[in-house]
């Protein structure tokens, strides 16, 4: 493999500088300052790539990313139309790793899916890719092997059209906007798993509800608040992870980096956007300068003007600015939920800065972003929707025949909503951009410069919902998760309708492997081409047609399988791998099934690696009350924790709860471990052992149980028990947290015991024994570690009471307590 | 805030620059120990030659003409006679020049380089024989670029029902 470049290659790490970090100039950063060399660009039709790890200083806080020939991003690679490259990628890293052609039309066995589409490139191991460039325009690549991608593995691919260009432009760059994290990329989806608005500080508190209710009037914020608690959703999902943890690149830069494009004035700049994040959605624009779009996903479009546009994950936009004035201009990329921005500057001279705008407020989904709510509703405030009845059962008769959900759909343990009233949105602009004074690009303004290269109407329609359920943060389509679907069977050279509905909340861009699809956006035959449509709440685009020809690979979501958008890992993908079963047919398999059934399955022959780590295994622990207690005479210490493994559908777990009394007693102390399995959408089933550990004579119960989310987002456990000696017992547990601020939280919790009959040996009686409730105010200093204050209650009823009371034990009493709650 | 600040020392000091024909330079109102600003690699302008062979295009006629043209119509996208590559279109001969080998043509418009419907001379490719080429008969034809760097008609065939 030949390396050619037109610059020497220079052998160095190139350190992505944050607003805090300091500069480390290797000697040769120091001397390209001089004359600043093209870092990072290739070009030419051999190419060498290596993957490997690189120190990565965005924040202040030295970290390790993955780098291709030491930068991050990984360099652009800028190619012409019509040749045929070979990559060589060497892999320097010590797991497995590969490379994705976003957007690219490439043969399945170069579309670089581990596990699925070829085995993957393992540690010092070289694969070489080869790819015939039958397009051109602005792609990108990116890893496609666990969360390399949100560790750095992404660069920008430019492709010169062999005819020349149909807009006239003086400088050209590539703007790739990606998200940075400190934590580990498995931490933030294990952070996810338990509690699925970990990243998000902007939910709704009892000061915004004070602000909902001044604005709006009462009745309408409280009846606001009970629509979104029934539907145990809320209005301030926007984002997964969010800049809580996230900083926003600009080509690998920080916002205060202040990475910069030089022009000088009166220049035509094209500025290539990508966005090579895992989990953000961007809104782009340049404050003071109109955009021009020419391009989309790399495909041209007739230009529009306009001041703003979303990008979605993993899509791709070309624009044509023209600064006219000597000074700088910002390009600001805010997140979809203002937690945070990418910033560039376009400049005449290097150094110089543009005022940076402030971030719009947070938006909030309404309960049309739900598909609960026709077009007519749209523009309705979400606050008059308070009559709205939100249950599911209620409006079957509104369903639409041609997007029916599939039967079954509204049950599984996968799905948290159904859209009732999918509705076409092609035409907005998307939540929190509506009515911002500038002109936002939508996705009906994209129109194709020529007709589809295919003329033929799609021979069937084939509809797919996104579900998901975004509490236990599980995603798939049509409620299976990736390694549970069946694969869609295609032939080849099929020209197929896919409707896509969204039925979760979130904003997830579709993509297809290795093909483009013609977004069906009312211009007759000048459909766009699009390879990522990001599917905003509730559109029903009706978009792709399959393009003929091509060996389609996986349909997934949004930048990638394993990793990348971290829906798509836990399961939101489907189909997959091509295999040839007769010449001309395309099946589409699910591949993770060759770990477990390697001799039927269709993947058995790619590797055993699977490609989805929809069946990841999850640990947690949870010390929720440790506590002392002071009062009514005593002075108790309470530990309670719980801790759990397993899956989406089955974990193992162990609870454990007790009082250390001053008199070093320990009472009410019980451990139960049990099988847990998820049931439905909100509801666990729960069964195994409890044994009885204290000063007390010890049971033995069998136990079964439930826990779940109710409504409003009450948390409640419900045990019934039998002992060893044949006693029935039950246990309820009811807990609601109320949100003063973001961090200032007002715990509620009762929590009681029943027995069925009396039991001297452990002093309970017969009936209601005791009963638990707690007001508890923790502040979350993190999300993971909470002080708490708080007064708490015990008491014992009827027989047990009467039972404790010879013992010397108070029958009831409030206590001031202090704790702290922490998980891990 | 910062830039307001700082602008009138920013462009007097690119007028310093400007005058000592530089190229940019780093203009910055802050300490020196500050990181330099990460700077952006120019991928060039429309006019590049697709191929890694870079060309000195910068003060090419097409280009400046384009430039100006753009800067008088920003929100109308100027097309580029930049093509690279043959150009398939249809048209009219008016007339045939065999001697100089050029032929006039009324040509429909050429959406894959941006062209107008135009009538003018073309040169014609050597390979190519005049001599079945009648005037008003109605024709096929590829321009692309030839050696000298300007278009030429590089294939003519006549349209079967032509006039």
């Amino acid at each position: 493999m030949t390396h050619a470049s037109p610059y020497p290659a220079i052998p160095r790490r190139r350190f992505v500088q944050g607003a805090a970090a300091i500069a480390t100039l290797p000697q040769a950063l120091s001397l390209a300052m001089a004359a600043p060399p093209p870092s990072g660009l290739l070009t030419g039709t051999n190419l060498a790539l290596e993957i490997g790890p690189v120190p990565m200083n965005v924040t202040g806080h030295a970290r390790v990313g993955i780098a291709v020939n030491g930068t991050v991003p990984a360099p652009i690679l800028r190619w012409r139309e019509g040749d045929n490259v070979a990559v060589s990628v060497t892999n320097r890293l010590s797991e497995p790793t590969s490379i994705h052609w976003h957007g690219l039309r490439v043969s399945s066995g170069m579309d670089g899916v581990p596990g699925f589409s070829f085995p993957g490139i393992a540690p010092g191991d070289t694969f070489v890719y080869r790819l015939p460039l039958r397009e051109s325009g602005t792609f990108w690549y990116h890893g496609h092997s666990g969360f390399q991608e949100q560790s750095g593995l992404y660069g920008a691919i430019v492709i010169d059209p062999r005819k020349g260009y149909r807009q006239f432009f003086d400088r050209d760059y590539v703007v790739l906007l990606s998200d940075w994290s400190d934590e580990n990329p498995a931490t933030i989806v294990s952070n996810l798993k338990f509690q699925s608005d970990y990243y998000n500080y902007g939910r709704r508190t009892a000061r915004t509800f004070f602000a909902d209710a001044r604005r709006q009037g009462l009745a309408a914020a409280i009846s606001d608040r009970l629509d979104w608690g029934n539907m145990r959703m809320s209005p301030t999902d926007i984002l997964d992870v969010t800049g809580a943890t996230y900083t926003y690149l600009v080509n690998g830069q920080a916002p205060g980096a202040n990475w910069t494009a030089l022009f000088r004035p009166g220049e035509r700049v094209r500025l290539r956007i990508i966005n090579g994040s895992s989990m953000s959605i961007f809104d782009v624009r340049t404050p003071g300068l109109a955009m021009m779009v020419v391009q989309a996903d790399g495909n041209e479009v007739e230009p529009v003007n306009v001041d703003e546009f979303r990008i979605g994950t993993a899509e791709t936009y070309d624009v044509i600015v023209q600064p006219s004035a000597d000074r700088a201009f910002t390009i600001f990329a805010q997140a979809m939920d203002r937690g945070g921005y990418a910033r560039g500057t376009l400049a005449p001279r290097a150094g110089m800065v543009a005022p940076v705008p402030v971030m719009d407020p947070r938006p909030l989904r309404t309960m049309v972003d739900m598909g609960m709510a026709n077009m007519g509703m749209a523009n309705m405030d979400h606050g008059a929707m308070g009559g709205m009845s939100m249950d599911h059962g209620a409006m079957p008769g509104m369903r639409m025949d041609d997007s029916a959900p599939p039967a079954g759909l509204t049950t599984g343990v996968e799905v948290d909503n159904v859209a009732m009233m999918p509705a076409d949105r092609l035409k907005e602009p998307g939540i929190g951009l509506k009515n911002n004074g500038r002109r936002v690009l939508t996705y009906s303004q994209l129109r194709a410069t020529a007709p589809g290269a295919d003329p033929r109407p799609p021979a069937r329609d084939i509809t797919l919902h996104l579900t998901g359920n975004t509490g236990r943060f599980i995603w798939g389509f049509d409620g299976k998760k990736f390694s549970d679907a069946e694969p869609i069977q295609l032939r080849r050279d099929e020209r197929v309708r896919f409707i896509l509905i969204d039925d979760t909340m979130m904003e997830h861009p579709i993509h297809l492997h290795g093909l483009w699809s013609e977004l069906e956006n009312g211009h007759g035959e000048f459909r766009p081409y699009k390879h990522t449509i990001p599917r905003q709440i509730r559109r029903t685009p009706q978009p792709p047609r399959h393009r003929r020809r091509t060996r389609a690979l996986g349909f997934s979501l949004p930048s990638s399988l394993p990793h990348g958008d971290r829906h798509v890992p836990r399961g939101a993908r489907r189909m997959s791998a091509i295999r040839m079963i007769l010449p001309l047919c395309l099946a589409f398999a699910p591949a993770s099934l060759a770990a477990t059934m390697p001799s039927s399955r269709a993947m058995s022959d790619t590797g055993t690696m699977p490609p989805m780590m929809d069946s990841a295994v999850f640990s947690h622990a949870l010390l929720d009350q440790l506590e002392g207690r002071i009062g009514g005479g005593q002075r108790d210490f309470r530990w309670p924790g719980q801790a759990w493994t397993g899956t989406d559908p089955d974990k193992l777990w162990l609870k454990t709860e007790g009082f250390l009394k001053r008199s070093g007693k320990v009472e009410d102390g019980r451990h139960e471990l049990h099988y847990d399995r998820a049931i439905f959408t909100y509801l666990d089933l729960q069964a195994g052992l409890r044994t009885d550990l204290d000063s007390k004579t010890g049971r033995i119960w069998t136990a079964l149980g439930v826990q779940g989310i109710a409504p409003l987002f009450f948390n409640y456990e419900a045990t019934a028990y039998l002992s060893d000696r044949g006693q029935a017992a039950a246990s309820l547990a009811v807990s609601y947290d109320l949100l003063m601020t973001q961090r200032l939280i007002l715990q509620a919790e009762i929590e009681a015991n029943f027995y069925g009959q009396a039991d001297p040996g452990r002093g309970v009686g017969t009936g209601l024994a005791d009963i638990e409730a707690g007001l508890r105010f923790r502040y979350d200093i993190s999300r993971k570690f909470a002080p708490y204050i708080g007064v708490t209650y015990a008491g014992m009823f009827g027989e047990t009471a009467r039972m404790a009371r010879p013992a010397g034990d108070t029958a009831g009493a409030v206590q001031l307590t202090f704790g702290i709650r922490s998980w891990f | 805030m910062t830039n307001r600040r700082t602008q009138p020392m920013i462009l007097g000091f690119g007028l310093l620059v400007l005058t000592a024909c530089s190229g940019p330079a780093t203009a910055t109102g802050s300490p020196s120990s500050e990181a330099p600003v990460p700077l952006g690699v120019d991928l060039g302008a429309s006019t590049r030659a697709p191929a890694r062979v870079v060309l000195a295009l910068a003060g090419s006629g097409v280009q400046r003409l384009a430039r100006s043209a753009a800067v008088s119509s920003a929100d109308n996208p100027r097309l580029v006679h930049d093509g690279h590559g043959d150009a398939h279109a249809s048209g009219v001969v008016n007339t045939v020049d065999p001697t100089q080998h050029k032929i006039n043509l009324s040509h429909e418009p050429i959406p894959s380089i941006g062209w107008p419907a135009m009538t003018m001379d073309f040169p014609v490719a050597p390979s190519v024989d005049l001599s079945t080429v009648k005037p008003g008969s109605r024709v096929n034809f590829t321009i692309g670029k030839g050696k000298s760097g300007m278009y030429e008609v590089q294939s003519v065939q006549p349209v079967a029902k032509g006039r």
